[in-house]
This record gives C-alpha cells, structure tokens and sequence, in this order.
C-alpha cells in the first residue's frame, strides 16, 4: 500500500513537473512571438516615419536648404520622445545633423536609410530609438505569465492533492490502524492460544496417568473390548500431548526474539540430516548437501527450519525405494533461494495453500506420522526472517520446497 | 539710360516738394526708416528703444517706418522722404551714385570693429588652394543680393578669372548657412560666407581659401532737407550711445554683438564702390 501511495506521489510530482515544463516553454514562447511582433511593429512605423521624415530631408537637400534640414530633423526628433539619437550622414561623410537626447535606457534599437535628393546625391539617416517601453511591456507581460502559471500549478497541486494524494493518505493510515489492531488481536490470542495449551497439559496429564494407573492396576481384569478402549484413550492422549506441544513449539517460534549471525547451514543442514535418519531412517537413503551455504540468520531457528523440512522429506520418502534428499541453492532475481528436493510421493499443487497452514495435512490417511505442524512452523520461521517459502510438486515424483531468508 | 534718370530726376523733385510740405505739416516729426531685412514686428521691436532715445535727445518725436522693399527704401532716403535711413553697405553705394551726398551720422562697429569681412571657403581636406583652382568647380553663394555671400566674392573669383561662365555651376543658396553645409556635405566644392557663419562651421570642417577685403559696416544717414543743427545732434547722440548701459542695450537691440556707433565718412564705402562697379561692368549686378 505505501508503495502505491509512493508510486502515485511520484506520478502527481512527474506530472506537475511536466507541466511546470510545458508552462515555461509555453511562455517562453508567447513572450517570444510578442516580442517579435512589437519589433516588428516598431520596424514598420519606424519606416513609415523614416518615409515622411525623409521626404522632408529630400526636398529640403534638393532646395539646397540645408539649414531647414537641421531645423527639421531636430524638431521632428524633439517631439518623438523615444527618439534619443538622429544622425544624417551625406555621402562624404559629414554629419549634418547629430541630434541626441539625454537618456538613461538601456536598451535602444537602430535603423537606418538611404535618401536620395537632386540628381544623383544621396544621405543616410541613422535613427536611434529607446526600446525600454517594450523592454518594460514585455517584462510586465512575462511575471504576469510567471504569476499565473504559478498558480495554476499551485492550484492543480492543491486540488491533486486534496482529490487523490489525501483520501490514499487517509486511506493507508485506516489500513495501518486496522492491521495494527490486527496485530494486537493476533498477539492476545497466541496468548490465549500458548496459556490454554499450557493449562491442558494438566489434565492430559491427569487422563493419561490415570489411564496408566487403570492398566497397570486393573489391566488383566479388563476383556478385550475394554483393553481396545483404553489404549484408545492412551494413543489419543499422547497424540493430543504431541499437539499442545506443536502449538507451543509454533507460539514459541512466533514470539521468540531473533538473535542475527552468519549461520553455516551446510553443516547445520547435515548434522541435522544425520540426527533424522539415524532416528527415523528405515532404508538407504542418498543425499547430497551444497557446501559453503551461509545465511545472516538466527541460528536457532535454522535449525528447526531445516529440521522440520529435512523430517519432511525422509517422511515422505518412506516409500520411495531409493530416497534421493538434495538441499541447495539457486539464484533468482539476484536473491539466493535455498531448497530442499526429495522424490518422495509429492502433492496435487491444486492444494498447496493448504501446505504451509497449522494442522493442515495432505496425506490423512494415517500413514505419515506428525500432526501437521512441521511446515506451518518452516513458514513461520522464514516469515519472520523477513523471507518467503514456496513449494513445487507433481504427485508421485517428489517435492521441493524453497524458501529465503531476507 | 540718360533720359531715363532725367525723367526721375524731375519726378524726384516733385517728391522733395511734396516731402517737404509734409514736413511743414508735422514739424516735429522725424521719420527714422528700416529697410526690410526682417519682418516689420521683429525690426520695430529691435528699433524702438533707439527711437525712444533719439526722440529724448533731441526732444522731438522720432517714429519708425519700415520700408516696402530694399530699392523703396533706397529711393525714399534718396528723395529725401524719410529724414534718417538705416542702410546697408551696398545700400548707400547705390544710393549715393544715385542720389548723391547725403549727411553721414555714424556706421555700426560690431565687437569693436566698424568693418566686416567674408569667406570664401574649401572642405577643409579639398585638394584647392588658390582661386584660381576653382575654374570647373561648382560654387555655393548665399543670396544674389548679399554682400559677403555673393557680391565681393563674385568680385574676387572675377579677378583670379573664374567667372560664371568657367565655373562647372553655381548656385544661389539663400542663407549663409545653407552655404557652408553645402560644402560641408560636399555638394558643391566651394562657396561663400560671411566671417560669423566661417567661424561657426570651421570646426565642423571648413577651411578659409580667401578673407575678403574689409567693407565698411551698416550706417545712418539723413535726408538734405534736416537743419544741419538737428543733423549735429543727432550725430552726437548716436556717437554716444556706447557710453552708459542703456545705450548698450540700444545698440544689442538694434544687432546682437554691436558694440558703439561710430565716425563715417563717404570715403570709408571707396573698396565697396569700386567692386560694384566692376560687377556692374561685367553684368553681375545692375
């Protein structure tokens, strides 16, 4: 859940960023165009002007009325305030006229023009403008473009927020509240679980030694039906002892405080290996072990872990008339998966969720010996190392099992 | 030409009567006249303090008139209509090969000076340097009438021999000013101005081919019919104007840069004479 939630934070992020792109550009744009068009403008009234004022220049050059050119060309730049220079140049160079005004813009724009006068006699007309009134316009125009996109995107924030990242915010802490309280519930039930297996000990305990009193004092007065009961309350009493223990062997495991260290499970798997044939073994049975397998684990649970998968496949081995037992490692997605194979008489993969679950058994015929808990309790182990166990088979051709630790 | 001048001659003095009843009429008055090288407004406001003074001195009421144009006026001043003209040089040229001797009362000296002066003036990076030079070349005078833009360069340019004819062209340009841009700008190699408007473009790249000689400035003269007593007076006032603020602020009124009104004679306008009458010989003026 916090991944989606991450994951839709970073989208609103990229997106807002792609529009905070797409609003620069488009203003850069804008304020481009327009300052082309109003150069542009400019350009085209300034020839407009230069075509009147040069005419003026024209006649007054062919008259030979130079003073009047003087005279002209100063008032007519007198009264164009944005004019702040205007210089006209005959052929030879001299400057009739260099008009300038006093400015303090910083930024101007040029042009300039032929003119032809008398028969064959030209002046050019140099004209400098004061461009800090577009400079200016453009300048307003661009933080009004800067204002508004910023907040349009501060608005579209807000509302992203409000409409998408608020409610999964809100939405996750509920999960978070309801899988804490979850949690809470799961812990106070172990508890119940642990002190209510612990508390029927006792009068297991009592049945049972009672049931053993009962044969050894009035064993031979029973008949036979009598002697069948009886050992029927003996077998089920035992079976129930090895149950209570199983769950609190599995509470253990679930409360247990993990104490990390580098574990060598080549040799923890082979030791355990060898305790379990030699107690359990009823024919040759071949294994192969990986060497150098490590893992930062709590040594411990590995132990049990590898116990109860290792009890696992002698188990179901039994029948198979060589048993081939193999505990090793791939690796996959740059994790290292640990496995353990055996050609035992596998399971129909149609229940393997059922695999991992307390006291749930595949084989209820009775002719596997435990209560069901072995696998229950490897899961419990791995889970609690932060890890994930799987399973793989095919009926009658054995069974792997995996599983990681991190 | 002879028949023509007895004629007006006649007609000159049927004027002089008419004048002179006139002058019977308004005794007191004494007509100053302007020629019109200004608007009216713009020559009765220069003129007016200078007729407020004279009236004082000599405690009779002096007015202004300006005449129509610069021939009128000549000829008014001739007939002895007005009873002081102000003339310019060439002016009282005319008007004393005309009309004959007149009263002198004073010419004008300009930043101490009672003569003027002209250019004749080369873009200052022009090969020329002679008058001589400016045989095919295109030459620049201000107005036809104009003294130091026309007249007395025209004179010079005739007596290093480049006349109208073996010039490449020449132009009539109006003002001084136009002249010396015009050579500045290059369209036209040479040309003339007076010594103000040399000096104010010099910088900007003019240099001087030739100083025109010294010409006698503007001067005030009178009619025949004054009383010599009155003449005297008028004099008097006038070479005295230079001597307190008022009189100074007179004379800036009348010309920006005059400085005192002072002596003239006849002889002073000699250079001037003989340099129209060689123009008239060659048909420049008439």
């Amino acid at each position: 859940m916090p991944s989606a939630f991450h994951r839709t934070r970073r989208s609103v992020l990229s997106f807002t960023v792609a529009l905070l792109a797409f609003l620069v550009l488009a203003d850069t744009l804008f304020i481009t165009q327009q300052s082309h068009d109003i150069h542009q403008r400019m350009q085209l009234h300034t020839e407009h002007e230069f075509d009147l004022f040069g005419h003026l220049v024209s006649d007054a050059l062919t008259r030979s009325d130079y003073a009047a050119v003087e005279q002209a060309a100063i008032s007519w730049a007198g009264d164009q305030e944005n004019i702040v220079r205007l210089k006209i140049v005959t052929n030879n160079g001299f400057e009739l006229v260099d008009y300038s005004r006093r400015h303090d813009s910083e930024s101007t724009a040029f042009f300039q023009k032929k003119i032809a006068y008398g028969d064959d006699r030209e002046v050019n007309i140099f004209i400098e403008k004061d461009t800090s009134d577009i400079h200016k316009t453009l300048t307003t125009l661009m933080v009004q473009l800067v204002v508004i996109s910023a907040v349009l995107v501060a608005l579209l924030g807000f509302v992203i927020q409000r409409t998408a990242l608020r409610p999964l915010q809100r939405e996750i802490d509920l999960h978070k509240q309801t899988e804490g309280s979850l949690r809470q519930s799961i812990s106070e039930l172990e508890l119940v679980n642990y002190s209510l297996s612990h508390d029927l000990r006792t009068p297991l305990r009592a049945i049972t030694g009672y049931s053993q009193i009962l044969r050894d004092d009035a064993g031979s007065k029973l008949n036979e039906d009598e002697q069948y009961s009886l050992k029927r309350i003996e077998s089920a009493g035992k079976y129930m002892a090895e149950l209570i223990d199983d769950i609190l062997e599995l509470s253990r495991i679930s409360s247990a405080k993990l104490s990390i260290s580098t574990v060598d499970v080549s040799k923890l798997a082979r030791q355990c290996l060898e305790n379990l044939l030699a107690q359990h073994q009823t024919h040759e049975t071949l294994w192969e072990i990986q060497e150098g397998m490590t893992a930062r684990a709590d040594r411990r649970l590995i132990d049990v872990l590898l116990e109860n998968l290792i009890d696992n496949a002698i188990k179901y081995t039994t029948g198979t008339k060589v048993p081939v037992i193999k505990l090793g490692t791939v690796e996959q997605n740059g994790n290292t998966v640990f496995y353990v194979r055996d050609n035992g008489v596998g399971f129909d993969m149609q229940f393997v969720d059922k695999l991992f679950k307390p006291f749930q058994r595949l084989h209820q015929d009775g002719s596997y010996r435990g209560t069901g808990i072995g696998l229950a309790i490897a899961a419990r182990i791995v889970e609690r190392h932060g890890g994930s166990i799987w399973a793989e088979s095919h009926p009658g051709k054995g069974s792997t099992l995996y599983f990681t630790l991190s | 030409m002879r028949k023509g001048s007895g004629s007006r001659g006649v007609l000159a003095v049927l004027l002089m009567i008419g004048a002179g009843l006139q002058n019977v009429i308004a005794q007191d008055q004494l007509v100053l006249g302007i020629h019109p090288y200004k608007t009216s407004d713009k020559l009765i406001k220069a003129y007016s303090p200078l007729a407020q003074y004279l009236t004082r001195k000599i405690g009779q009421p002096v007015t202004l008139k300006i005449s129509a144009d610069y021939q009128q006026h000549i000829d008014a001043i001739g007939r002895d209509q007005l009873d002081i003209a102000y003339l310019g040089p060439s002016s009282y040229v005319k008007l004393y090969d005309r009309y004959g001797e007149k009263p002198l009362l004073a010419r004008q000296a300009v930043h101490g000076k009672p003569t003027f002066q002209g250019k004749l003036v080369v873009p200052a990076n022009s090969p020329i340097t002679t008058l001589a030079q400016l045989k095919g070349k295109r030459f620049a005078f201000g107005d036809p009438n104009s003294t130091m833009s026309h007249l007395v360069p025209r004179y010079m340019l005739q007596s290093a021999g480049v006349t109208g004819k073996n010039l490449k062209s020449f132009r009539f340009l109006g003002s001084h000013d136009n002249v010396a841009l015009a050579v500045l700008a290059g369209d036209f190699d040479a040309g003339a101005v007076k010594e103000a408007v040399f000096y104010k473009y010099e910088t900007r790249g003019l240099r001087a081919l030739a100083t025109t000689p010294a010409l006698s400035e503007h001067l005030f003269v009178t009619s025949n019919t004054l009383d010599p007593e009155l003449i005297k007076r008028l004099r008097d006032a006038m070479l005295t104007l230079h001597q307190d603020s008022e009189g100074k602020q007179i004379l800036t009124s009348i010309k920006k840069g005059a400085t005192a009104m002072v002596p003239v004679k006849n002889s002073d306008y000699d250079n001037l004479r003989e340099i129209l009458r060689s123009l008239r010989k060659t048909g420049v003026v008439q």
